[in-house]
């Protein structure tokens, strides 16, 4: 509030010359506020690891401003005796490009030896990427890091702050797994998923080794801002101590791009392109694959890259599978080759071209468990081989086991011992981390369907894989197992178990848009607003900024209108239907750090938004707006809902940003007309 | 309007108890709509268009897709995104010199990454070969490969190119620096098959053997190795790998829907054990399934030859050894 202040009185002193005083004590504000929103300052992304081997990690971070990154490590969290070399620490930074806005404290930055380093894209400017690369590890030994400016350690000395290398290729040991998909959105769904896991790991007693995601981590669109506060701080206390192995979806792929390999998804992570961790080089961040102990694993980008069997990415795929001989082979991307949740792969492009030109490679290379996502929720397959066709999914005939699949049920699906070709692999769709949750209908070959949040926990031990579905609140939802033993008959089943029809409620319920987990208040509810009412202002002027309010009325939230009278003061417009107008200035310190802008707000019936003149939001009003505003509809429920902005990148700017409401009622008789809002940020 | 603080603490009630309702709000058609509306509220904008053509590209509506595309470029014009994206729709529509216009002016755009460069320049490639200007074709790859020297797919594309064009040497010298650059396995294969196209037996059986060794699944390997063999006149241990090859490969076929992969194998092995219907049959089969043009060449290749046509003189070297 007192930034406001002052840049209000910036703002309106500008031209007495007091202006550049404000100023000065503007951009002191900003740097107090900066230190206070940020407690983990230097770091903007604190430290997490990346592509594992048996004797090597990546540990990565990102810093406001140049550090001098240092990394020591070793086998106790007191004692960390060992070193990365500088050599082995890879710096990228965003440092704007020439003439863009910028706070002056980066503009010293563009220096020529720092303009020459690797770019990172749409990164906050001033962010700095540090990559180190920790070498000559021993296999399966825990180890504790930890990061330091120079001589100033900038990570907490902690037991948590640690990893364990990749036993050696093939050794048999228990492994566990954490799978998630479509979970960027930095709602309390995403989060109960998160913490649904944490606690049952901890009851159950045995970590992870590392983790998949398959794609979606930040929505909407992939930006750099949205992957920091819907990835890296959703997922920090996971992510400072396991790898996380990702997968590009289809809305990171809306920034980033398979074929250039550039975008905020190639920033934010370290795949191995040499066949560092195992497998077959690809020479690609898009599509990788590395081995864990006794499993061999495969991420395809099923979003923007040629799947035909033509194409480099499933040449590629057939050349690793001649290659892989570990015991287990699991492959994972986006989109799933079967689902009926909130996608139909019997109708999208995308989907149909994975299942036909994908999969037969992966089956006669001997897959076991296929993980995907895109479509929010959870389906299992029973144990599938064959389906691969463009047309509608049937389960005739390429059904090789009906059961459940479940140990405690009908008992595990079996296979034979090794990578054997077309015994059947299990099929999991895990899109159901924390995006809105939905179903078309019922895909034949599933076996399982849950529209539940959760995510997938993998345990492989010897010749058995165990799955479970954990839900939000942290209870096993399903239970599969594969067992590889021996050599059991194949056998296909032309009439398998047919799961029940789904039938799609008649009237589907529309849930409002949840809130941001963690969230920081622009403008409070109850706050003071400057607002019109009884009348309407002429044009679209009032919306921008430099508009002369100052004939309007200061007054506080809410505003409601009581028995047909509105704010005590005003009247209702003489057209008869109630409006009421409202702006505010507030302030953002740096535009690009923002992930979303949304309004906490109480209304009644119909309102439009803007920001700094743009429309960006409007709920239960047709067509046009103010005096000529058509189409308002009765709002239905009561009560503050949240409503988030569009586009806020385009028109969100550093400093002082206008915010305008108009409110409508839904006829001359309304007596709930009335407005309360308060403005968010993404936090 | 009731008591605004009971009503937040109830609203907010709702929507976490409501989070779990299903709701498919995230399929295309759903996706399309939404960013309809937006267009609607906010006005046109570059970004929105993007994401709504990207939308109907997965519904294959292309030409939706372009529409939305050549109107985000006139909000735009510098948006190499964009530009990228329409050139490739309009390929995919078989708009030739419409995917190459924008390709080229794609190129134009100022401060263009250098991996942006190189994916433009890898789509004009395709717009030449559609258009039967190898030369262009060939040249474009390599263009790319000096902006982005890591993309493997520009790699494979040269050595089509350079096969095509009899530059067996070329070929061979420019997947080796690929190998250098990139690491990459497809670029090792290739440049074994790039040794047998050349007629280097020796040297394509010394680098074969390691491959093989290290191969699990061993088929395309032994197929390989018996065209080396062959070359170097060994042929019972030839005939020998080819029948091993598609023993594994009978193993591995899928039952109803082929994979395309295993088929161009098969047909090969078929060729080179004299098969020739058969093997025509496969790559026929393979080109329905995905095998895409290098399965339309193979088989048009050995009708040719069986016509006594051939239509590739530096591959028929192997079909006439048998």
């Amino acid at each position: 509030m007192k930034e406001s202040a002052l840049l209000t009185l910036f703002s309106q002193q500008k031209r007495s010359g007091l202006g550049r005083w404000a100023r000065w004590l503007w951009l002191l504000g900003v740097s107090v506020s900066a230190l206070a929103q940020n407690p983990h300052r230097p770091f903007t992304r604190l430290p997490y690891l990346q592509g594992s081997s048996p004797t090597q990690i990546h540990v990565l971070w990102r810093t406001e401003g140049p550090i001098q990154p240092v990394v020591r490590w070793g086998t106790r969290p007191d004692r960390l005796d060992q070193t990365v070399p500088l050599a082995a620490i890879v710096t990228r930074a965003s440092l704007g490009t020439n003439g863009q806005p910028m706070l002056p404290q980066w503009q010293s930055l563009r220096t020529p030896e720092n303009l020459s380093l690797p770019k990172l894209h749409s990164a906050p400017i001033g962010t700095f990427q540090y990559e180190a690369a920790i070498e000559g590890l021993s296999p399966d030994t825990v180890y504790y890091y930890g990061v330091f400016n120079g001589s100033e350690r900038l990570t907490a000395e902690s037991p948590e702050q640690r990893f364990q290398t990749q036993p050696k290729p093939g050794t048999v040991r228990p492994y566990r797994f954490w799978v998630l998909g479509d979970s960027g959105t930095g709602r309390e769904a995403q989060r109960a998923v998160h913490e649904g896991m944490q606690a049952w790991v901890k009851q159950d007693g045995r970590p992870l080794d590392f983790w998949i995601h398959v794609g979606d981590m930040a929505y909407g669109t992939g930006r750099d801002v949205e992957f920091q506060s819907r990835f890296f701080e959703s997922y920090q206390t996971t992510l400072r101590n396991s790898v996380c192995w990702p997968a590009m979806g289809n809305h990171e792929g809306h920034t980033s791009k398979g074929s250039t390999g550039i975008g905020p998804y190639y920033d934010a992570y370290w795949v191995p392109t040499r066949a560092e961790s195992g497998g077959l080089a690809s020479g690609t961040e898009a599509y990788y694959s590395f081995d864990h102990g006794n499993i061999h694993f495969i991420c395809l980008d099923s979003h923007d890259l040629d799947r035909k069997p033509s194409g480099a990415m499933a040449k590629w795929l057939k050349a690793d599978l001649e290659k892989a001989k570990a015991e287990w082979l699991i492959a994972f991307w986006h989109h799933p080759p079967y689902t009926k949740g909130s996608h139909d792969s019997d109708k999208e492009a995308d989907l149909i071209e994975v299942r036909h030109h994908l999969l037969p490679i992966l089956e006669s290379g001997g897959v076991d468990l296929v993980l995907t996502g895109h479509s929010h929720v959870y389906e299992r397959s029973m144990l599938l081989d064959g389906a691969y066709s463009t047309n509608a999914t049937v389960a005739e005939n390429f059904i090789l086991d009906d059961g459940d699949g479940d140990p405690r049920g009908d008992g595990a699906y079996l296979k034979g011992a090794g990578l054997r070709p077309h015994e059947g692999a299990v099929q999991v769709v895990a899109g159901h981390s924390g995006a809105s949750l939905g179903r078309v209908g019922t895909s034949p070959v599933m076996r399982r369907t849950l529209v539940e949040h959760g995510s997938l926990l993998v345990d492989v031990e010897g010749d058995t894989l165990v799955g479970r579905m954990i839900n939000r609140e942290g209870v096993e939802r399903d239970r599969f197992s594969l067992v590889k033993r021996g050599a059991p008959l194949v056998r296909r089943l032309s009439l398998p178990w047919q799961p029940p029809e789904y039938k799609a409620p008649e009237k589907a319920t529309k849930s409002p848009y949840p809130p941001p987990l963690d969230h920081a208040v622009l403008i409070p509810a109850g706050g003071e607003w400057r607002v019109l009412s009884g009348a309407h202002p002429q044009g679209s002027l009032w919306t921008q900024p430099g508009f002369d309010d100052s004939s309007w009325l200061l007054a506080k939230a809410p505003f409601n209108s009581g028995r047909g009278r509105l704010l005590g003061e005003g009247r209702a417009s003489k057209e008869g239907r109630p409006s009421l107008y409202v702006r505010r200035n507030f302030t953002v310190t740096q535009a690009d750090t923002v992930t979303e802008l949304g309004l906490w707000v109480d209304y009644a019936d119909g309102i439009i938004v803007y920001l700094n003149g743009q429309e960006v939001t409007r709920v239960n009003v047709g067509r046009s707006s103010g005096r000529n505003a058509q189409g308002i509809k009765l709002r239905e429920d009561s009560g503050a809902v949240y409503v988030p902005l569009g586009s806020i990148a385009r028109f969100l700017v550093d400093g002082v940003n206008v915010l305008a409401i108009e409110c409508h009622a839904h006829s001359e008789g309304s007596i709930d007309f009335g407005l309360n809002p308060a403005l968010w940020m993404e936090d | 309007m009731a008591s605004i603080g009971t009503r937040i603490g109830w609203s907010l009630l709702c929507a976490f108890l409501c989070l779990g309702v299903a709701r498919a709000h995230d399929s295309p058609e759903h996706q399309i709509e939404a960013l309809s509306e937006r267009l609607i509220r906010e006005g046109a904008s570059a970004d929105v268009l993007l994401e709504r053509a990207i939308e109907y590209r997965v519904l294959g509506k292309l030409k939706e897709a372009a529409r939305d595309l050549q109107r985000a470029v006139r909000l735009a014009p510098s948006d190499s995104l964009v530009l990228l994206e329409l050139a490739q729709i309009e390929l995919q529509r078989g708009r030739v010199s419409e995917a190459l216009l924008w390709a080229r002016r794609a190129l134009q755009v100022p401060g263009l990454a250098t991996g942006e460069r190189a994916a433009i320049l890898m789509i004009r490639s395709h717009c030449r070969a559609a258009q039967g200007s190898k030369l262009e074709a060939l040249d474009d790859c390599s263009e790319a490969l000096r902006w982005n020297p890591q993309l493997i797919s520009a790699y494979l594309e040269r050595s089509a190119w350079q096969q095509r064009l009899h530059r067996p040497h070329e070929r061979i010298l420019g997947l080796e620096e690929g190998i250098r650059r990139t690491g990459a396995g497809l670029l090792v294969a290739e440049r074994i098959e790039a040794l047998l196209d050349e007629g280097q037996w020796q040297q394509a059986l010394e680098a074969i053997e390691p491959e093989l060794t290290a191969s699990r699944l061993q088929g395309t390997w032994k197929i390989r190795r018996a065209r080396a063999l062959k070359g170097l006149s060994r042929r019972t241990e030839a005939e020998r790998d080819l029948q091993s090859a598609l023993e594994e490969i009978e193993l591995r076929m899928p039952r109803v829907v082929k994979d395309s992969s295993l088929l161009m194998d098969r047909a090969l092995a078929r060729e080179l054990l004299g098969q020739t219907e058969a093997a025509i049959q496969d790559y026929k089969l393979a080109a329905g399934c995905g095998g895409g043009e290098e399965a339309i060449e193979a088989g048009r290749r050995l009708r040719r030859t069986r016509s006594g046509r051939p239509l590739w003189p530096w591959r028929t070297q192997r079909t006439t050894q048998h």
